[in-house]
Parts: structure tokens; sequence; C-alpha cells
């Protein structure tokens, strides 16, 4: 399958009076068409500002520091804003976790799916109740909610009209920040599978950034692992899941306990993610991690490297990621 | 701490504050900056401004300079006594209804929504008038009676957003008195807000104090820059071609209110950053 | 069926709850009556962690409010160490109470206050409840402090809110709420707003210092994993009833209510099978205001049969301590 979207050495962060975030840094991945690419890590790793750089809607004071991002072979990063709005909501369209909010109180939800229809373009022009009838029953809400107002809805209820307001235009890719976090466990399950399933049905792409790796896991194609601005880890997620490489992904697949079987003690990861608007040397994980090398992990930043068929990994541990990242590290500093 | 720097650094504080201090400066020291008693009536009357009276005299021989330079005590003493007793009474029923709620806060809801609606000049003019006695504590009674209403309005549901944090939750059931709860824990939060409000109360006193004086609701022979005003429109000042009698008490009550309302502004800003503009999320 | 609910163990009994009921009135003119909690008997025994699990609006965050007394039920008897609780009470009772029932807060953003060094916190029980010479104050706030795993204490105690990581707060909230040596904590979904890294460090905090300190937990959480693994008793809560209680393993082994059979498969479990199963998830909770007379649950139920919309089940018991709220 073709490439879709490719980000290649992405960094971007937060710009105040004097202080420099870096909150992506130098992240590079690509999106098949139709793929399920789940991005996790804890807060402030900088999945959501990955979320925003995509989507280019990373607002004043965060600001994109260099790489490039391609969809479809075109670098939207070079875009005009008024031309990044004319592909937004067709080529890709986004749904964030407070979206639920952004539906208008006092306007029906039908005005408001109108309104986002005829805004991004006029193909539906007149069938336009048709079509919002349509997708609604994509997303499981009966079409008598489209004359409904918002605070008639439940929380799951106007996460989805937010979903399909969304793929209103067909777009071939939906970035999703945290869409759920905020729902009930079943609502959650729920959504998910309606989402899975119209990616199924429709054949658009999924980036779906979450902290709940244990959700993810059953449903992504991908998953990447990212950590203090970085992918550490990036495979198949039955793969990762079976046979975690890097020692956060491992110390993170443990860190829930299992629903079933026995219970017995475990342990998650000491410590706390480095400050990113300090320069990081070495491996970001260092300070954290029960299998550093000192002298070795300390020094070399790793680099992200396909260690085996598809599995991607960051992590010093591995001879083939140290001699690369080595090579790099040498070069970087030449 | 964080707040001293940034009172320093915000450049409508430090006009506000100057103007303010240099009027608090005059007000004080007023017996050694007025050449003359504001009440010696032994000069030529109505005067054009000269080097011996720099704003001219009155229609019954009184130095204008002199009068502007005391009246500056009463207008400040307005201002600032009205902002007080206006934040205590706010500040004291915001806390009680936002912080206890049920009937409590129906009854002083709606004792503050009565008096918001009520106009304040046609109320301040009727217990003006009806007063039994005239001056100072008259003026400051009823700016204060129909000014207190809008901080209450402000503040109270500050208090109740945090009431319902978990701290203060916390609070209550680590056992804390009520007492405690609502000045260790709550106060201090709204600290910025109360201030805020002080100042523009202040501004609404130091007008509306002008106002009253002016329409001579006022004891017409207390000296401020309302009275002062009274008198030149009284002796027709502007016939006489006496501008300065008029303008310079005039501008000078814009200036005290600019000021408080640069400090109310400046305040809010500190205090709410959004306000600000785009900087700092 | 209370004196069912006595369990034969011999363990002592710290706290009860018998029939109780919130009910929320909303509007002055236009009254709408919101049924939180609709008569629910429980009780948590010396040392012995219960969770109480449901989604938003069972009425798990209510019950957790009415035992920490910031809310008054609207029926219903609460017993602390087998003695009931006046529904009024004096300010000497309450405070005796508050001693003993603590409280930790689900975001530790807001728990703490954030014009205080986080020593105040753990240092205003100790004070209110007089429970340390003045000398000694300073002494016992390190302990705490270190006994929740803020080593070394000086680096911590001046510190503001601000300037600790989410674990870190949560830490200082367990340590005020250990302060007064209380024998009840309830937890209100602590770890909800944490890092997946560090969830399982504040559960095990909590699991030690229930060894260590002899101190009972009422857990609340809607996910299921996190119970299962720090509870000795689970009770499944909708729509203010409890459907299913008993013990972790049976409960999520062997669930017998409809409804925690649902929970358990929409609760994501990445270790089971590679297929992720398929949910069959429909519906939607019911509203409070406007509970149907019978089985909540009932609408959403996929083996409701007509008797269920007629009457409230009763409480069957299918095994030792294991009880459900279903005709089946």
């Amino acid at each position: 399958m073709a490439k879709f979207l490719q980000v290649k050495n992405l960094s971007a962060g937060y710009k105040f009076n004097n202080v420099t975030v870096q909150a992506v840094r130098n992240v590079s991945f690509d999106l098949k068409e139709g793929e399920f690419l789940g991005i996790a890590g804890e807060s402030g790793c900088g999945k959501s500002t990955l979320a925003f750089a995509i989507t280019r809607t990373l607002l004043s004071p965060g600001k994109i520091f260099g790489g490039q991002i391609l969809i479809n072979g075109k670098d939207i990063l070079s875009l005009k804003e008024e031309e990044v709005r004319k592909i937004r909501w067709k080529e890709f369209s986004i749904v964030f976790q407070a979206s639920m909010n952004v539906l208008n109180p006092v306007m029906k939800i039908k005005e408001q799916m109108y309104d986002a229809i005829i805004y991004h373009g006029h193909e539906y022009g007149k069938n336009l109740k048709k079509r919002a009838e349509e997708l609604f029953e994509f997303v499981n809400i009966s079409p008598k909610y489209l004359d409904a107002y918002p605070h008639q809805l439940s929380g799951g209820m106007k996460q989805r009209v937010v979903i399909a307001i969304a793929l209103a235009l067909n777009p071939k890719l939906i970035v999703m920040d945290e869409p759920t976090t905020a729902l009930d466990v079943v609502v959650q399950r729920r959504i998910l599978q309606e989402v899975d399933r119209l990616r199924k049905t429709f054949g658009f792409a999924v980036i779906f950034i979450t902290h709940d790796l244990s959700l993810l896991v059953e449903i992504s194609d991908t998953l990447a692992i990212m950590y203090a601005g970085e992918i550490i880890e990036k495979a198949n997620s039955r793969e990762i899941f079976s046979n975690p490489l890097h020692p956060y992904t491992f110390g993170l697949m443990n860190s829930f306990p299992p629903l079933m079987g026995k219970r017995k003690r475990l342990h998650g990861i000491a410590g706390h993610p480095p400050d990113l608007s300090k320069q990081i040397k070495g491996c970001s994980f260092f300070e954290r991690c029960s299998k550093r090398i000192n002298g070795k992990c300390d020094v070399i930043e790793p680099k992200l490297v396909e260690i085996e068929r598809g599995h991607f990994v960051a992590c010093n541990l591995y001879a083939k990621c140290y001699k690369e990242s080595t090579e790099y590290g040498i070069r970087a500093s030449n | 701490m964080n707040y001293v720097r940034m009172f320093f650094k915000d450049k409508k504080i430090l006009v506000g504050a100057t103007i303010l201090l240099t009027m608090v400066f005059v007000a004080i020291f007023a017996r050694y900056i007025a050449p003359y008693s504001p009440h010696y009536m032994g000069f030529t009357p109505l005067e054009s401004p000269s080097f011996k009276h720099i704003l001219g005299t009155t229609a019954t021989g009184q130095d204008v300079f002199s009068r502007v330079i005391w009246g500056t005590r009463m207008s400040l003493a307005v201002g600032l006594l009205v902002g007080l007793f206006t934040t205590v009474i706010s500040v004291i029923l915001a806390l009680i209804s936002g912080y206890f709620g049920g009937i409590v806060d129906n009854v002083i809801s709606l004792f503050i929504n009565v008096f918001l609606v009520i106009p304040p000049l046609p109320l301040m003019i009727v217990l003006a008038a009806y007063m039994p006695s005239r001056g100072m504590w008259t003026i400051i009674l009823v700016i204060t009676v129909t000014g207190w209403a809008w901080g209450a309005r402000t503040l109270r549901p500050q208090i109740m957003s945090l009431k319902n944090r978990d701290f203060v939750k916390a609070s209550i059931i680590v056992g804390e008195s009520s007492f405690h709860t609502i000045f260790i824990d709550i106060l201090p939060h709204t600290l910025g807000l109360i201030v805020a409000n002080f100042f523009g109360t202040a501004m609404y006193a130091v007008i509306s104090e002008a106002g009253l004086e002016f329409i001579g609701l006022g004891n017409v022979n207390d000296i401020s820059w309302g009275t002062i005003l009274y008198w030149a429109e009284n002796d027709q000042a502007m016939f006489f071609g006496l501008w300065s009698w008029l303008l310079v008490p005039g501008i000078l009550i814009a200036l005290l209110g600019t000021s408080m309302a640069l400090m109310n502004f400046a305040v809010d800003e500190i205090i709410n950053p959004k306000l600000k503009g785009e900087k700092n999320g | 069926m209370e004196s069912e609910l006595q369990i034969e163990n011999g363990t002592v009994e710290v706290m009860r709850v018998k029939k109780l009921k919130k009910i929320f009135v909303i509007g002055t003119i236009k009254k709408k009556y919101i049924h939180a909690v609709n008569g629910v008997d429980l009780d948590v025994k010396q040392q012995e962690v219960v969770a109480l699990v449901g989604e938003s609006g069972s009425g798990k965050t209510t019950m957790a409010r009415i035992i920490s007394r910031l809310y008054v039920p609207t029926s219903g008897e609460i017993y602390l160490d087998q003695k009931k609780l006046p529904r009024k009470m004096r300010k000497s009772e309450l405070l005796k109470y508050r001693k003993k029932v603590q409280m930790i807060f689900q975001d530790p953003f807001s728990s703490l206050n954030p014009l205080y060094p986080v020593k105040y916190a753990v240092e205003r029980p100790i004070k209110v409840h007089k429970l340390a010479r003045k000398d000694e104050i300073e002494d016992r706030i390190s302990e705490l402090f270190e006994e929740c795993g803020l080593t070394p204490a000086n680096q911590f105690l001046k510190r503001y809110p601000y300037e600790l990581s989410g674990g870190q707060r949560q830490r200082v909230g367990i340590a005020r709420a250990l302060a007064t040596k209380p024998e009840l904590i309830l937890a209100d979904e602590p770890t909800s707003m944490l890092d997946v890294s560090i969830r399982l460090d504040i559960m095990n905090l909590m699991l030690d210092l229930k060894e260590k300190e002899g101190v009972s937990y009422l857990f609340i959480t809607h996910d299921l994993a996190g119970a299962h693994y720090v509870a000795d008793r689970i009770a499944i809560m909708y729509a203010g009833h409890i459907m299913e209680v008993g013990p972790s393993d049976e409960v999520i082994n062997d669930p017998k209510h409809p409804y925690t059979q649902l929970l358990k498969r929409a609760a994501p479990k990445p270790e089971a099978g590679l297929e992720p199963e398929k949910v069959d998830v429909g519906g939607e909770v019911p509203d409070l205001a406007n509970l149907p007379i019978g089985c909540p649950f009932e609408p959403r139920c996929l083996f409701a049969k007509p008797e269920c919309k007629e009457k409230l089940p009763d409480m069957v018991k299918v095994g030792k301590d294991h009880f459900v709220r279903c005709v089946l």
C-alpha cells in the first residue's frame, strides 16, 4: 500500500519568553493508506504536540522547528494557511480530546453539521440533510438526534457527533488525540470499535493518540511509543506487546495489572521524564532505565533503527542500534 | 513573590500608582503646598490667573489654587474610604453567600441583585437629598450603599468555584474549622480580584462624589474638587472667562479616576493573564 | 438480607452503611430529583480494601462524599466501629469522625492548595487534631513524607505543588490522609489522572500502608483491572445500586451479573488472545432523574425477562461473601 503520510525529522515545541520546550524531537514515521497507527506515551511526552503539528493546528506559542510532513508527497508545512484550510477535512481531519465541548450549546446539532459540511466544500450542497443522516448512521446515532441540542446528548454521543463531522468529507486520514479519555470504559470501547469498523468500510487511515496503552494494543495495527518527544519504539502492536524491546516499553507493558489471573505484585517505572526545556544528553530514558549502561547510554543518543522486520527501536542495548547511533553521534558532533 | 515583580514591570500600574501617590502626597502636605488658606476671602474677586493666583480667584475672593490643593484631601478620602467600605461589605457577603450556599445564598443573592438593578445615580440623588445631615460622611455612606453590589456579584461565583476545588474539600475532611477554610484556604486566592475591585469602586466613588457635589447635594461649604466645580458653575466662571477655575478640578477628577482605572485593569490582567492577549497559555 | 451480609470470618468491621440514599434536588420552581444513590448496603472490614467500581453517574463518588460527610444522606444509616452515627453531629463528634475517616482525591493537581508549600497539607491535620507536640510536628511531617516515598523529606517539604510531578503530589495527598492515623481511607479514583507508569506505584504504596498501618480502604474506580489489583472485595455499582459484590477473584473470574460481565468484556485486556473481542455494548446509562421501577440495567440487559421491568431484584447469595442483584 502506498505511503499516505510521511513525517521526516519533525521537531516542534513551544517558545515562551526565553524558554524553548522541545516537545517533539526529530520524529520520523510513515503511515500507509488505511493504517491504524496508535501513538502512546505519558503526559508531556509530546504526543499532542505531534498531533497539532501534523494537522497544522499548532498555535502560538507553539512552533515547528524543523522537518517535513508530506501528505501524498505534498509538504504541508510549506503551504499557506488558506491552502491548508482547503485540504483540511478533505485530506485529513481532527478529533481532539475536548472536541465534544466544541459543539455550540445554543445551536441544533444539524445546523452545526451543515455548517461544517458547507464551510469545507459544496459537494453535498443539495443533499445536506441526507448526508447528515447518513453520517449519523455511520456512527450509530439515530438521525432523530439531528434536531437535538448538544446538552440533550451524553458525552459519548457528543464525541460520536464530532467523529461524524470529521468523516463528513471522506478524509483519508483522521487524527484523534485522546478522543475517549473523558469517557467511560464501556463507551470508550464502543467508540473505538466504531472507528475501527468505519475505517475498514471507508479505508481511511487513523492516527490514534492516547496515554492508555492497553486499549491501543487491542485495536491498532501499528503502535509507536513516545518518550520525551521521541518515538522510542514502533512495531506491529501484537509484536510490541509480546516482545517489547525498549526497557521503557517493557516497563509500560508491565504497568497495568492484568484483569484476569492470579494477583501478584507488579511495579511501575520509578522517576519521571526529563525536562524538555533543557538539552538532553544521551538517551532520554537514561535516568529511569533499569538496564542502562553507564558511559554508553548517557553519552550516545540512540537512533530509531529497524532491529527485526518491521520492529523499530531506539536503544543502545541493541548492537545494531548502538552501532548506527555511534556513527550518527560522531557524524553529528563533527 | 512573582506578583511583586509583575507589579513593577506593568506600565499601567506604574503610571496609575505615580498619579495616585502624587495626589496622596499633595493631600497630606496640603498645608505646605497651598500658598494661602483656602478659606481666606480677602483677595480681589474673579481675578484671572496670574503669578499671585495661579488659577485665579473666586467670586468671594478665594484663591482657587489653594482650594484645589486642599480639595485633593476630600476627593481622595472619599475614593479610598468608599473603596475600603464597599470591599469589606462585598467580601463578607460574597464569602457567606458563596461558601455556605443554600437559603443564605438565595437571600444574599436576591439582595445583591436588587441593588444591582436599581440605577445608582437616581438612588444616590434621592438618598443624598433626604439625608438629615450633609457632608463627607453622608456622601461616603450614599456611594457605599449604591456601590457595593457589583463587587459582591463578581466575587461570589469565585468563592463558589473555589469551594468546589478539591483542596477545600480536603480541608473540610481534615477537620478544619469554617473560619480557617474560608480565610486561610479560600480568601487568599481572591486577593487579586479584591484589589481590582477596590480600585474599581474607588474610581466610581471619586466620580460620583464630584457629581453629587457638583449638583449641590453635598455640603457646599466643604472644600473638594466637586464643590469647587459647584461654585464655579454657580458664580458663572465661564461667563467671566475664568476657564482654569472649571478646567483644573475637572481634569484632576478625570486623572484620579484614570489612575484608579489603570490599577484596576492592571491587577485584573495580572490575575487573569488571558486578558493580556495571546501571550502565556 | 442485612444479616446475610454479616460475614462470618471474625474480622472487625470498620464501616457499614445501610440503605444509604441520596437524592439531589435541582432547580427551585421546576424541581428535578436526581437519585444518585438508591439504598446501598456495604461494609468495610479492618485492613480490607473494598473497591467500588462503576461508570460515571453510577453514584460511586457520591457514596464517598456521603461517607466523608461532605454530603448528608437523604436517608440511611452509617456505622463506624459498629456505632451508629447520628444524623447531625456535634462539632467535637464530627472532629473525631474526621480523624478516623480520611480521603484521597482524584486530581492531585487540585487537591493541594497552590498557595502553600506541600508541607502545609500534612501539617494541618496534625495541628487540627493535636497529634504531636509542637516541637515534634516537623519530625512527624518528615516521617509521613518518607513513609509515602517522598525521600529525603526535606527535599520536598518546602516545595510548592506546581514544582512536583503528578505522582509526587498524589503521594503528598496520601501522606495528608495518613496523618491522622485513620481507620478508613476513602480513595476516590486516586490513580485515574496519573500516568500509566506511575499508577502501579501509587497502588503499591496504598497496599504497603494497609499492611503497615492496618488501614482499610474504600477504593473508588472505573478500572476493573486496577480494582482487581488492589481490592479484597469488589462491589459493582450501577445507577445508584450495588449490582454485585464479592471477593475480587470471584467477581472478576466468574462475574454473575450481566452488567459485571459487560464491564469485564469492555475492559482493555491486551493479554487475552490475539483477536480483539467484539463487545456488544448498546444502550445508555439510565437517566437518574427518571429511574425505571425495575432493574435499572434491564434496558441494556441481554438476558432481561419481563419481571425485570416490574421489580428491583433482591440481592441473592451466590457464593461465600458473594451477592448478586439479579433474577438469573
